[in-house]
């Protein structure tokens, strides 16, 4: 892991793209790709860090609020998702997928654990009982993507049992393990049913998934 | 956990759906095969497309990054414009002397940083006197040290499950309850912080009567609960009116 003092030295690691943006401040940060701000920001540029910010802060607070029922907490953890950015940049690894996924798995994980942090036990039992009413609505989540149309028609496509699992551990918080219980299951079943759905969805939604990278 | 039963589990970490010792298992698994980070990732990618896209953050929350990144309240600039579908929003400029102050100042932070350590560090032994209340700007520097350093931040919640004020702690029990939507008190009352160690309450410190100080205190390993209550000034050894909020210190994490 690169410490603080080492950021300040000019990218000279091979992995790192080419390109001349790589190795001088970016000026234009509208046009940079979220990888170019990214390195940027590794290389402490501030202003690079406002731009993802621009880009991405309305994802990030509005999946921690829907996850954590809690505006001040939803702050929190965003305030920490680009605090963390900013001083571990290296954590992102552009081979490995998008700024903005990257950004909303952190952003998921750490809602997550507060949800299952001993503290938010009883919101949580409160929440299940307001869930038990209302239900999740996968397609409802996914309102405003500018492919919300062709992931709509995906989720609408999953098998009940699919689209229950993903909904209730991604949206729910549960583990696999509280999914089965709650929905008298196995737990080979759930676990088959949530990574089932994801690859009939990804299959379904290849040509978007690759059409989202900047 | 051989390959096979890694691979079925691969969504349900995807969506951080497995137990704390399945995670560490499977993440060993991926930190060798490839096959698996590749379906991870996919997974992954799937499931930020269900995250929303339209939502707002709050305004003033740029504002707090920007403070807690570099410390330099006034050339952190106005907040980014959100991205509106369509739209080209400039960014604010941002002044070059901002960097310079930055890649200067890193040896500044860390001394403000140790005075504000020590500062903490002068109440370990002062634990149920008068914590001093700081003045607004003061408090802020100091918090923008603590979010510079890893943390946790334990939200103190009230019975009707509102949060009424936030500890940040770092893994040495060094401490500081700051921001609360409590209301000012009399002088003859004041806020007073209290641990629960092995079901017993302990005082952490007065806050005093403005619950918005940024009063330092410390906490043991055996603490477990934080609380908040209101007391006669010069505070109690016991908490003698009802809890205002209460939160759990992470199991483990103060060493």
């Amino acid at each position: 892991m690169r410490s603080r003092r080492d950021r300040s030295a000019p990218a000279t690691t091979s992995s790192a793209p080419s390109g001349a943006e790589n190795r001088t401040v970016i000026t234009d940060l509208a046009a940079a790709s979220d990888a170019s701000l990214a390195m940027a920001v590794a290389r402490w540029q501030h202003e690079a860090l406002a731009e993802i910010y621009r880009r991405h802060a309305g994802a990030v607070f509005g999946l921690a609020k829907r996850l954590l029922y809690d505006g001040v907490l939803a702050e929190e953890v965003t305030q920490e998702v680009f605090v963390r950015l900013w001083r571990e940049p290296e954590r992102f690894d552009p081979a490995r997928g998008s700024l903005r996924t990257f950004l909303m798995s952190v952003t998921h994980g750490r809602a997550i654990d507060l949800l299952r942090a001993e503290k938010s036990r009883r919101a949580r039992e409160e929440r299940s009982r307001s869930v038990a009413e209302a239900g999740y609505d996968l397609e409802q989540e996914v309102f405003d993507l500018a492919t919300a149309e062709r992931v709509r028609e995906a989720v609408s496509k999953l098998p009940a049992g699919e689209r229950t699992a993903i909904e209730m551990a991604y949206f729910g918080g549960h583990t696999y393990r509280e999914v089965a219980a709650m929905q008298d299951q196995p737990e080979g079943t759930i676990k088959s049913r949530i990574r089932s759905g994801l690859r009939r969805m990804e299959h379904e939604l290849s040509p978007v998934v690759q059409g989202t990278e900047r | 956990m051989i390959h096979d039963e890694v691979e079925e589990l691969l969504g349900a970490y995807a969506l951080h759906a497995t137990a704390p010792q399945e995670r560490l298992e499977i993440e060993a698994h991926l930190a060798e095969c490839p096959r698996c980070r590749a379906e991870v990732e996919a997974h992954q990618e799937m499931a930020a497309m269900f995250a929303a896209s339209g939502a707002e953050a709050p305004s003033g929350l740029w504002e707090k990054i920007a403070l807690s990144i570099t410390g330099d309240e006034r050339t952190a600039g106005p907040p980014p414009e959100p991205v509106l579908p369509g739209s080209a929003v400039g960014l604010p400029t941002v002044q070059p002397a901002r960097r310079r102050w930055r890649q200067a100042g890193l040896g500044g932070v860390v001394a403000v940083a140790a005075a504000v350590l020590a500062l903490l560090g002068t109440e370990v032994a002062h634990l149920n006197s008068q914590v001093d209340s700081l003045k607004a700007h003061e408090s802020q520097d100091a918090l923008s040290q603590w979010l510079l350093e890893p943390h946790s931040t334990v939200a103190l919640v009230s019975s009707d499950r509102s949060v009424v004020g936030h500890v940040f702690l770092n893994r040495s029990g060094q401490a500081v309850w700051y921001q609360s939507d409590l209301n000012d008190l009399p002088a003859t009352k004041t806020y007073q912080m209290w641990g629960l160690n092995r079901g017993q309450p302990v005082s952490l410190g007065l806050v005093g009567p403005d619950p918005h100080s940024l009063a330092p205190f410390m906490l043991g390993p055996s603490t477990t609960k934080v609380m908040v209550t209101v007391e006669p000034a010069g505070g109690t050894a016991k908490p003698t009116t009802p809890v205002l909020g209460i939160g759990n210190v992470p199991n483990g994490y103060v060493q």
